[in-house]
């Protein structure tokens, strides 16, 4: 099963831009887009994504090639936007705390304070990077 | 429903009394989830378990008998971390520092240039007995070395089948966070027992106008480990629907984690009846337990959110929120859900988190004397309860 030529030629317009490998990454690119740019490239995959989902589930997840990859990161990138886009109409959630005050945990048994986790901050992590809060 | 408090103090999450006192007669006395049998699986396993609040760094280690065992992690020479890292696997526990070396089962096996020490009787030498016990495969360990009640004991009234259903599954980490909030430990787990602030703080995420029946309270008052739990339902009628976008509806044909997409649940855990969704209902989202005292399981099928929160000062806490999940993603599409999960969890969460340091800093500051509770609120009333009978308890011994 592979994807439709329209449903490529739409993915590979995306790749350089929203196409990113980790959750960090996609998180960051989220709040740093305008809403027309989420909107633009959500609804310009949407119609896609259902066949892009089936298509790479019929594939080994050991054995996506290269491309596989980037079709798969831009389905977790669309998961990214899809509040903004949907609900909030903004890349950030107002009255909630930044995510990226949330330390993510090397595995269930790391508890270990290290800097900027939130010992000296007492801002509530509410957003403090001015190019937010603008 | 009548509540066991409607009002409360404030002074409990400011007061230097009432930390000293939670110290004691709380982590102290109960038993605290530490971590899970089955990451241990191997003779030599370890984990360091700190808990701040009583200055006790505890070693969970698996033995070359498979029995788990737990000691204080400090070595009987002169009081150095017998183990720095927080996991790995030993044959032996040998202090960095001298070298001292510990068997597995804590006994003091060898010193170097032993004779260099005057009367040192290395035979009667062991590291400091912990308590440990396993319930759900969880591993829950005691500073008290002889424990006035069993772990089952506090984990009734727990299902035996929810027992099972976590002990017999293998549970892996999808993800886990942490953080160090500005806040009495108290706040976090209070944000975690009540829906009723789920339809303004979730305004935004889960999006949803909940009656009261969908996020129902039931009280355990005879219960010295589990006061209250909440059984959470996705409403699902006239206007009281989940707003869904077209990815949560997409998902639900590849899995079933995200929480609030469009599902039946009325078989959940099947196989384990009573474990789960009592009432086999189709729009039940999860079950939602206060494992006393910082303990908040939110239970799904086949994904389980495990909320701690870690008492440093009556100020700041260590918090900590692990998923972990009881399959492994088969194909790309069950990723793809399970990220849309992950995605909308993880907002959620933001905007529970983001109540619980103005709180703190509004009940220092002295402004607000007193809290009110209503009855959809009462399992924060019930733990709060339940905190108060160990401390009267403890203080009449």
């Amino acid at each position: 099963m592979a994807i439709s030529f329209e449903a490529k030629r739409i993915a590979e317009s995306f790749y350089t831009e929203w196409a990113l490998p980790t959750r960090t990454q996609r998180t960051a690119k989220r709040m740093k887009s305008t809403l027309d740019e989420m909107r633009h490239f959500y609804d310009s995959m949407i119609p896609y994504l259902k066949e892009i989902v089936d298509h790479l589930s019929s594939i080994d997840l050991d054995d996506f090639t290269e491309e596989e990859k980037l079709l798969g990161d831009l389905c977790f990138m669309l998961c990214e936007v899809d509040n903004p886009v949907n609900k909030w109409k903004s890349p950030i959630l107002n009255d909630a705390l930044d995510p990226r005050e949330l330390h993510v945990k090397q595995d269930f048994y790391d508890r270990e304070i290290v800097l900027n986790m939130g010992w000296e901050s007492f801002s509530g992590g509410r957003y403090s990077d001015p190019e937010l809060t603008e | 429903m009548n509540n066991i408090y409607d009002e409360l103090s404030t002074e409990a999450y400011v007061s230097d009394e009432q930390f000293d006192l939670e110290r004691e007669a709380i982590f102290k006395r109960y038993w605290l989830l530490a971590g899970r049998a089955e990451h241990i699986p191997n003779p030599g396993d370890f984990f360091v378990f700190e808990l701040k609040i009583a200055n006790a760094s505890i070693i969970v280690v698996r033995g070359k008998d498979d029995q788990i065992r737990a000691f204080h992690n400090v070595c009987l020479h002169r009081g150095a971390k017998v183990r720095f890292h927080r996991k790995g696997c030993d044959k032996v526990l040998r202090c960095l520092f001298h070298g001292w070396v510990y068997g597995l089962d804590g006994q003091l096996l060898d010193v170097p240039d032993q004779q260099t020490f005057k009367g040192l009787d290395i035979s009667s030498i062991r590291l400091a007995s912990v308590s440990v016990d396993v319930w759900g495969g969880f591993i829950f360990v005691n500073l008290n070395p002889e424990p006035e009640w069993t772990l089952d004991k506090q984990m009734e009234p727990l299902p035996d089948a929810l027992n099972r259903y976590l002990g017999d599954k293998s549970w892996k980490l999808g993800i886990g966070y942490k953080r160090v909030f500005h806040t009495n430990w108290k706040t976090l787990v209070e944000v975690q027992v009540e829906g009723y602030h789920a339809n303004s703080l979730h305004r935004q995420t889960v999006t949803a106008a909940f009656g009261p029946d969908d996020a129902k309270p039931t009280l355990f008052p005879d219960s010295i480990g589990v006061p209250g739990m909440i059984t959470l339902l996705r409403p699902d009628v006239d206007m009281r629907m989940v707003k869904q976008t077209p990815i949560s509806e997409l998902v639900v044909k590849y899995g079933k984690t995200a929480m609030y997409s469009p599902k039946d649940q009325s078989g959940a855990a099947a196989d384990y009846p009573g474990a789960l969704n009592k009432a086999g209902l189709g729009r039940w989202v999860f079950d939602d337990y206060n494992i006393f005292p910082n303990t908040v399981f939110l239970i799904q099928e086949d994904q389980i959110l495990i909320q701690r929160a870690w008492p440093l000062t009556k100020n700041r806490t260590l918090w900590e929120f692990d998923y972990l999940f009881a399959n492994e993603p088969k194909n790309f599409g069950e990723l793809f859900e399970r990220e849309q999960g992950l995605i909308q969890g993880r907002d959620t969460i933001t905007e529970d988190m983001t109540t619980v340091e103005g709180i703190q800093s509004a009940y220092e500051s002295g402004v607000l004397k007193k809290i009110r509770l209503g009855s959809l609120e009462a399992v924060v009333g019930a733990f709060r309860n339940l905190i108060d009978r160990a401390i009267g308890e403890y203080e009449a011994k």
